[in-house]
């Protein structure tokens, strides 16, 4: 696989914020959740970015942001790719009444209110980030199925799926060990593409004060919890803005150049 | 076309009846307390079950389906279950907040997204083309909420200067006060989806640049502000209309963040508290007036591709 230049960089610094999420307490110099100082400190060696309205320091949680932005988009991105790859090659390669029920079902997904869907799976796993991860990869199944489909649909006439049935093997081996495999990278390119809006997402959603789990630690819970106070303490908003602006450009750049092939 | 357009109305009233239906059934099928959403262990949680008290609270019922139905037919929406407030009263105030937000919007999109796209394209890979596509890949990159607070937080630190908050003015009343709520407000909304349509105005005008017909009208010797405005444009827009008719769709139910960042009290705030708050009334004749509004503008944006090129509406 050839990288151009953008693309190259991106994935750069998208190693960089995954290294960053993976060793954030080895990197961070505090606790992200406890207090270290007074409220709304400067910038000082002790805290590089300064302190938050609640004392707590900026840097250390910007560091430990990472590792749920990463870790609720990533998630999601990964099982609605799957779950979008799975129903997109039986819908297409199956036809006839299937093809129907997965794309009405398609339809519905995108149609309702997402918010009631939380609502729905919060009742179940509680209002955690894990139930975030859950709504996004439900909403990101439906797009990735649609262009899965169209290529099963092309992919269904090759000769060599032909042959396969031919020497007898099953639908549902041709399904899953031929037209699947062949699909792969169709939903990969896709998942890229969709990434950076699930890091978006899941930010907004904890802004509104949706599934932060306990300590609170999320991108978008620091700008809201920043927002909320009076002076508004402006590094509090911006260092959380800057660290979810440069991972998105980091998933975006890395993910250019990368279209289906079909 | 006519019975193009009946056969799709006949099939909006389908999406609208299935989407009622599932808002009943699923906002009661929903925990009965919202402060499960914000924290609250599952055990401090009521359900609707053991709840008991009031209309508001109990478990659906093909019964209640079928009365909501009636009424909602008679163009009654009922009242709030939190204020007592009648819903289309609320409903009337809001939707003219969520609506100046979205036609703002759309307005911004266009008039700066579609010519900076069309520019980008003639200008492909040169310096401004390369300026413009990093600006849009910034912009697509920035989360709305951010973006809000900081247009809110960075004009009051460094000029002392704020939008008025204190809830939305009417345009017609107080035309002023209202621009300078509803301008930042819908500016910030508009940047991402203003970003996106650049981007593809830029690859739709790219893609028909090179056809052979538009060298043959060149050929003939047409001026090129004809060739682009007869035969680049007319094809490569109907794409950038449909994304356009997507934006506006979207922003019909409004925008929860900006709308509660800027303090602007329209739908999308008031259908996020209603759900939170289980306002079963509301909240139901906000999903149904949204998607009245989404089916309704795709059939009108489906109309105009139609109506630019024929080809769309046949078979």
């Amino acid at each position: 696989m050839r990288l151009g230049g953008a693309s190259a960089s991106g994935v750069l610094l998208l190693a960089l914020i995954v290294a960053c999420a993976a060793f954030a307490s080895q990197l961070a110099p505090g606790d992200p959740a406890a207090p270290i100082g007074r409220a709304n400190e400067g910038s000082s060696a002790h805290a590089w970015l300064g302190t938050d309205r609640l004392g707590r320091d900026i840097f250390s949680r910007t560091v430990h942001g990472a590792r749920r932005a990463l870790a609720v988009a990533g998630t999601a991105t990964v099982f609605g790719a799957a779950a979008g790859l799975v129903a997109g090659a039986a819908s297409g390669y199956a036809g006839g009444w299937i093809d129907h029920v997965i794309q009405r079902g398609n339809d519905a997904v995108l149609a309702f209110p997402p918010l009631v869907f939380l609502l729905l799976v919060s009742r179940y796993l509680g209002a955690t980030p894990i139930s975030l991860a859950v709504i996004l990869g439900v909403l990101i199944a439906p797009g990735v199925a649609r262009v899965v489909r169209a290529a099963a649909l092309t992919e269904r006439s090759q000769s060599y799926i032909e042959a396969a049935r031919a020497l007898g093997a099953s639908e549902a081996r041709v399904l899953f060990r031929h037209i699947i495999p062949a699909l792969l990278p169709v939903a990969l390119v896709l998942g890229g593409n969709v990434l950076g809006g699930a890091i978006i997402a899941d930010a907004s959603l904890a802004f509104l004060g949706l599934g932060v789990s306990a300590d609170g630690l999320s991108w978008g819970a620091d700008v809201a919890s920043a927002r909320a106070g009076f002076p508004v303490n402006t590094a509090a908003v911006l260092a959380p803005g800057v660290a979810i602006m440069a991972t998105v450009l980091a998933v975006n750049l890395a993910s250019t150049g990368r279209h289906p092939r079909r | 076309m006519l019975s193009y357009v009946s056969r799709r109305i006949a099939l909006s009233v389908l999406v609208l009846w299935l989407v009622s239906l599932s808002v009943f059934v699923l906002l009661r099928a929903a925990p009965g307390d919202a402060a499960l959403l914000q924290g609250a262990p599952a055990s401090a949680v009521r359900y609707p079950a053991d709840a008991g008290d009031g209309d508001e609270v109990r478990w659906s019922s093909v019964a209640d389906y079928s009365r909501w139905v009636s009424r909602i037919l008679r163009f009654d929406l009922g009242r709030s279950a939190i204020d007592g407030a009648r819903v289309a009263d609320s409903l009337r105030a809001r939707s003219a907040v969520s609506l100046e937000l979205m036609v703002l919007a759309v307005v911004w999109t266009c008039a700066i997204g579609i010519p900076l796209g069309v520019f980008s394209g003639l200008r492909a890979h040169t310096l401004p083309d390369y300026l413009a596509n990093g600006a849009a890949t910034l912009a697509l990159g920035t989360p709305l909420f951010w973006l809000a607070t900081m247009v809110l937080i960075v004009p009051q630190q460094w000029w002392a200067y704020a939008p008025p908050l204190d809830g939305p003015r009417s345009l017609l009343a107080d035309p002023v006060t209202n621009l300078r709520q509803f301008i930042p407000a819908s500016v910030v909304l508009a940047l991402s989806s203003t970003a996106g349509v650049l981007r593809l105005t830029r690859a739709s005008v790219l893609t028909v640049l090179h056809a052979d017909y538009v060298r043959t009208a060149h050929a003939k010797g047409l001026r090129t502000f004809d060739v682009l405005t007869r035969h680049v444009l007319r094809i490569a827009l109907p794409p950038v209309l449909a994304s356009v008719g997507l934006l506006a769709a979207g922003l019909i139910g409004g925008s929860v963040v900006v709308e509660s960042v800027f303090n602007l009290d329209g739908i999308g705030d008031y259908f996020f508290r209603s759900v939170m708050q289980k306002d079963f009334a509301v909240a139901q004749a906000i999903a149904l007036y949204s998607a009245v509004g989404v089916v309704g503008i795709n059939l009108v944006v489906d109309m105009i591709q139609i109506a630019l090129d024929p080809r769309v509406g046949r078979g």
